[in-house]
């Protein structure tokens, strides 16, 4: 028995676009359908370096782009505080960079100008001496050094927040959906779109006025489910994490070619990255390769003498939707977005595609595309998503009184504060069972709580245990799963009512996603971890080849 | 010793896992001079429980989660006769010689686990099992595993001598959940065909500061105490059946627990068994470690706590280790037993660019006699988590003496010998027969020095079985 | 000046008219300032005040090592069940200061989140002897309750830690 759905707009994508989008049509009343085929912001957007940064690097070709990027950075820190952490920079001139001191300094005057838009400070000189009282582990070759920051956040835990409040103003929130369909009337115009459970496996049609395909990297390949030809520039970037800071500032590396990179503090870890790469391979199996990585090590190395002595964990990837470019180079192709509407520029009216764009600027991104469509549905609204706050962002919690009121280590409702903001007092609430079972620590690399597990399943939508790695950060420290993945699993069984070979596969999924993420890069302690690992999956739980993805 | 009245020789063993202790223990029986350097524990204080000994063969898969073996779960020793046939390098093969000495190896086997069993016993820590039987001992998320032999704790929660099975729930313990636990175990008994196994879980009232909020491993050291002891029995008394299994979460004590198990049992009147835990609850793993460094002190072995930097010597000079202790401390010795591990135990070392061993840069190499060492980590890792890895069955290669050889193919140095996870060969994770190798290449090992000692040993490298 | 050739290539990259006269604003500003040569205020006291709110605290040589024996970790357990036998009960255990340790100078208490002194573990070392990876955890445990400054106030959005 099919379900059938009718909505208004209908948004196929779940990442910081998509759910963006989602929020803003939600908080007008507009109804919605948001479809994401996999887990909510497990595309680009997890894999981006989740720097709300405010565009230092278009100040020459544009000031408008870095004065939006700081004006949204500020916005979402207003809107989600406890998601947003601020990230102070070092940035070294070394005597054979191309820019000497002055021309950097000019540049981050003028950048002064902007970041009081997004709650940043002035920029400071420091001399050589003075950078290397600040951080140690910069190399003693260079000339001096400036200061500045930006603000870094949880883009997985962002895209949920969207979401969540979507889906608390009435919009429907479908992960693990897949749209197998576009609908079409003879005409051509578009009127919604066959989706496929890939859990269930059952399907659903919705019916939309609109549909809005927000799908990132994969927009050419669903605009041609309705016979659109849609051109981008995919551009691949990793980053290599390690397992624990590096530093808690930013330090900013260039690579061989002379592109900027850094080495960024990034929730419990350190991220080192990225890289820039037309990419035409499988968006859904992308690799690392040796060169990446290679290439990030050798750069940081520039700034860092002493990087290869910290351990890596595992590589995160992903592919930007870059707007087409004929003829440049990767990194100096726009970051700026266009909105594709495909009954003026093709034959499918009532379709409409995001491309391009950057995390940083994605409520603009979503204010403008929700425009546009509530322009279309004579939708009078107005936008104010940068009013209110997303779900957590309400108020800031009082950790330490959490911590003593639940009997939880501190560690972890910090992190539980950081993820869920003023709702973390709820999620350990909800956890509260006669046995104070909420209470216990899950995964202890983290740390995550078994009520937090509880949370994502009964209030969050969460549907699968590899998604934890997004939404929870389970399984992404330094035992990747080893001594967590079965309690975990065990939970999420009861909450979600899996039968036991239905949690074994999960377990296997997760231990063979790790692996992949981990191979690329294994070095160091993380092959004594990995050991460990194996022992587990295949000596303890019979993990056999033909259930490891 | 030798018969001229010279210096009976020193031996040093580096490493104190299962294969060191092994060693050093064979040693010190044999009358030679241990000196044990260790720096911490390795992979044997992670174990869950089990000694695998008889493998799983290439071919006959671990016990998967469908029933490719319904019903049909091979003994020990068949699984034992299969590996030797089809794992020639295995160091089983150096061991045990070709694969047609099955009586050998199984004699050996056993004779090898009497002595750890009286290693083990004045702690407490019993030994079960036999070649001529499997257990199946479930684990804590309530998957099965087949045991050849198995410690005392864990041994009691067998499924095949039980007829029934209740699982006791402490819903407050950090990672344990009864009730998946049964899920899981009864879906596993019935792929595997046999028969139906009464399963249920038992909620004993217990005092609020034993139900484990502070997790496990406080848990495991409250219930040392004999008050902690007296009210859990009481807590569990009459909830035993015949033939019933109490299956407990790894709780039960750590020094305490052949007492506490013994008043469990008692007061339930059923049999008690811990469930296999791994990483970070791995508590058997951790008496295991303790009971063999107190076997090791009561037989008197001279024991240096540090890490070795390195080992210097070549061909038949007398052999030095230089300690990485912050003074550069020497120890020099007539022969030395590596039982250094592999990753975990930090008897290999992927460091930047390169895997090794870090104390003589012996050549590492795999099961295919692929070289692992000097190049880098990923490099010997294969895409698919199920693939058979490179890097994860990597080692030293030894003669039949258990004498690592070099990139000529010679033994570095003829009173140089290896045991345990640092022979390569075979992959511990899949194989099962880690801590198997442990215990009977430790042994062999010890012997092989112990004669070495006993005359002068050429550089040549005699074929020759077990001294 | 420096890097003629860059400043060239930077200069023809240069977007827009808006880019332009910000550029020529700012660098005579900038020319001006460096004339007079405007005595800078200490600019690591400097740092220190923006970010200091934020937990941001000076680096330290021995934080700097521990963080680098910390990281090799495997999530073993073994620290937790020897403190556990030798009767220690601190407020945060073995393990999890082990995690813990990954903030490196963040300033707990300026973020309001050190725990107690009275559930300080004693010191005893019996979680370092133990550990397959010879991480001190006894000094990531002190290292967690060493004082700092006062608390931040409520006005303080971010966070480093």
């Amino acid at each position: 028995m099919t379900r059938q759905l009718r909505t208004r707009v209908l948004v196929i994508g779940g990442g910081i676009n998509g759910t963006g989008i989602a929020r803003d049509l939600a908080l007008r009343g507009v109804p919605c359908v948001l479809a994401e085929r996999r887990e909510l912001g497990s595309g680009t957007s997890w894999a981006s370096s989740g720097m709300i940064h405010g565009g230092l690097r278009y100040l020459q070709k544009d000031p408008e782009v870095t004065e939006h990027s700081c004006v949204d950075s500020g916005a979402i820190q207003r809107i989600a505080p406890h998601l947003v952490f601020r990230i102070p920079f070092l940035m070294p001139v070394f005597p054979d960079d191309p820019l000497g001191p002055e021309l950097v300094e000019i540049g981050l005057e003028m950048y002064d100008r902007y970041v009081p838009l997004k709650n940043g400070r002035p920029h400071t000189r420091l001399t050589r001496a003075q950078a290397l009282a600040l951080e140690p582990a910069l190399s003693d070759r260079i000339e001096c050094a400036f200061t500045l920051d930006e603000w870094g956040v949880d883009a997985a835990r962002l895209c949920m927040a969207n979401a969540l409040d979507a889906a608390d103003r009435g919009a429907t929130v479908l992960t693990h959906t897949e749209v197998v369909e576009i609908l079409r009337e003879p005409s051509g115009r578009v009127t919604g779109a066959r989706l496929k459970d890939r859990i269930r496996g059952d399907e659903a049609i919705v019916e939309a006025e609109l549909v809005m395909n927000a799908t990132g990297p994969w927009a050419p390949q669903l605009a041609r489910l309705a016979r659109e030809e849609l051109r981008l520039r995919p551009g691949k970037g990793i980053h290599l994490v390690f397992e624990r800071r590096v530093s808690n500032l930013a330090i900013y590396a260039k690579g061989v070619d002379g592109r900027d990179m850094f080495t960024f503090p990034h929730e419990q870890n350190s991220m080192a990255g990225t890289t820039d790469d037309d990419y035409y391979g499988d968006l859904d199996r992308i690799d690392v390769t040796e060169d990446e990585v290679a290439y990030v090590l050798q750069a940081m190395q520039r700034s860092i003498p002493g990087i290869r002595e910290h351990r890596v964990l595992h590589a995160i990837q992903g592919v930007r939707p870059t707007l087409f470019g004929f003829g440049a180079y990767e990194d100096e192709l726009s970051r700026d977005y266009a909105i594709v509407d495909h009954g003026e520029s093709g034959s499918a009216p009532g379709m409409y595609s995001m491309t391009g764009g950057k995390l940083a600027s994605y409520r603009l991104m979503a204010e403008d595309a929700t425009d546009r469509l509530c322009a279309v549905l004579g939708v009078g609204a107005s936008c104010r998503t940068a009013e209110l706050p997303l779900p957590g962002g309400e108020a800031k919690a009082d950790l330490p009184a959490l911590a003593k009121r639940f009997g939880v280590g501190l560690a972890a409702v910090t992190r539980l504060g950081f993820r869920h903001g003023a709702r973390a007092r709820a999620v350990l609430e909800a956890g509260e069972d006669a046995h104070a079972r909420g209470r216990r620590t899950v995964c202890a690399c983290e740390p995550v709580l078994d009520a937090e597990l509880r949370h994502a399943a009964r209030a969050e939508g969460l549907r699968k245990l590899t998604d934890c790695t997004l939404r929870v950060r389970l399984g992404v420290g330094a035992c990747q799963g080893a001594g967590c993945a079965a309690s975990a699993a065990a939970v999420l069984a009861e909450e979600l009512g899996w039968d036991a070979p239905r949690s074994m596969r999960e377990v296997a999924e997760l231990a063979a996603h790790r692996w992949r993420a981990v191979a690329p890069v294994l070095g160091g302690a993380q092959v004594a971890a990995m050991e460990v690992h194996r022992h587990v999956s295949f000596g303890m739980l019979g993990l056999a080849e033909e259930i490891l993805p | 010793m030798s018969g001229d009245g010279r210096d009976p020789g020193r031996v040093a063993v580096i490493g104190a896992g299962l294969a060191g202790a092994a060693a050093a223990l064979t040693l010190a029986e044999a009358g030679a001079q241990v000196v044990q350097v260790a720096g911490g524990p390795g992979a044997t204080a992670l174990v869950a429980g089990t000694l695998d000994v008889a493998g799983a063969s290439p071919g006959i898969p671990t016990l998967p989660w469908r029933d490719r073996l319904r019903g049909n779960v091979l003994l020990p020793r068949e699984r034992l006769a299969l590996h030797r046939r089809g794992a020639p390098t295995h160091p089983y093969a150096q061991l045990f010689g070709g694969g047609e000495e099955i009586d050998r190896a199984e004699r050996e086997i056993e004779a090898a686990m009497l002595r750890l069993a009286g290693w083990l016993a004045p702690e407490g820590l019993a030994l079960a099992g036999s070649l001529a039987a499997n257990r199946l001992l479930p684990s804590v998320p309530g998957t099965l595993r087949i045991a050849d032999y198995a410690l005392g704790p864990v041994a009691g929660g067998d499924v095949l001598t039980a007829s029934e099975l209740a699982v006791v729930d402490l819903p407050a313990l950090e990672g344990w959940d009864a009730r998946a636990l049964a899920r899981t175990l009864a879906h596993e008994l019935d792929a595997l065909g046999l028969r139906k196994l009464p399963l249920s879980i038992v909620h004993p009232a217990l005092p609020e500061r034993l139900r484990g909020e502070a997790g496990p491993a406080r848990l495991a050291a409250q219930l040392d105490r004999p008050e902690a002891r007296a009210a859990l029995a009481e807590a569990v008394a009459g909830l035993g059946a015949e033939g019933r299994v109490l299956l407990f979460p790894p709780v039960l004590g750590l020094d305490a627990h052949a007492p506490l198990i013994a008043a469990l049992e008692a007061a339930s009147g059923a049999r008690v068994g811990e469930a296999l835990a791994f990483p970070p609850y791995a508590v058997n793993g951790y008496r295991l470690q303790r009971a063999l460094d107190a076997a090791l002190r009561r037989a008197g072995i001279e024991r240096v706590s540090a890490r070795v930097r390195s080992v210097a010597g070549a061909d038949s000079d007398r052999l030095a280790l230089t300690l990485a202790d912050g003074q550069g401390r020497r120890i020099e010795a007539d022969a030395v037993v590596l039982a250094t591990g592999r990753f975990v135990g930090g008897g290999l070392e992927a460091c930047t660019e390169a895997v090794r061993e870090p104390l003589l840069a012996l050549p590492l190499y795999d099961g295919d006699g692929r070289r692992v060492d000097g190049i880098p980590a990923w490099r010997s890792a294969r895409k698919g988590y199920g693939n058979e890895q490179p890097l994860f069955s990597a080692g030293v290669r030894t003669d039949r003496r258990l004498r690592p050889l070099g990139s000529h193919g010679r033994p570095h140095h003829a009173r140089l010998f290896a045991a345990g996870d640092l022979l390569g060969g075979f992959d511990p994770s899949r194989e099962r027969t880690g801590l198997g190798v442990a215990l009977l290449s430790g042994i062999h090992a010890g012997r092989a020095a112990a004669e070495a000692l006993r005359g002068p040993a050429g550089a040549s490298a005699e074929p020759g079985g077990m001294p | 000046m420096r890097g003629y050739r860059g400043f060239m290539r930077e200069f023809a990259r240069t977007g827009s008219l808006r880019a332009l006269s910000l550029q020529l604003r700012t660098g005579a500003a900038h020319v001006v300032r460096q004339w007079f040569r405007r005595k800078r205020s200490d600019p690591v006291a400097q740092f220190m005040a923006y970010y200091g709110p934020d937990g941001v605290a000076r680096p330290e040589a021995e934080t700097r090592s521990l963080a680098l024996s910390a990281q090799d970790c495997l999530v073993c357990g073994l620290c937790n069940l020897e403190c556990a036998r030798v009767g220690g009960a601190p407020a945060i255990d073995p393990r999890d200061a082990v995690v813990a340790a990954s903030r490196l100078e963040v300033d707990w208490r300026r973020l309001g989140l050190a725990p107690e002194p009275a559930g300080a573990c004693t010191g005893c070392d019996a979680c370092s002897r133990v550990c397959p990876a010879g991480i001190p955890i006894h000094r990531l445990q002190a290292q967690l309750l060493a004082p700092g400054a006062a608390p931040a106030s409520d006005a303080t959005p971010g966070r480093i830690g």
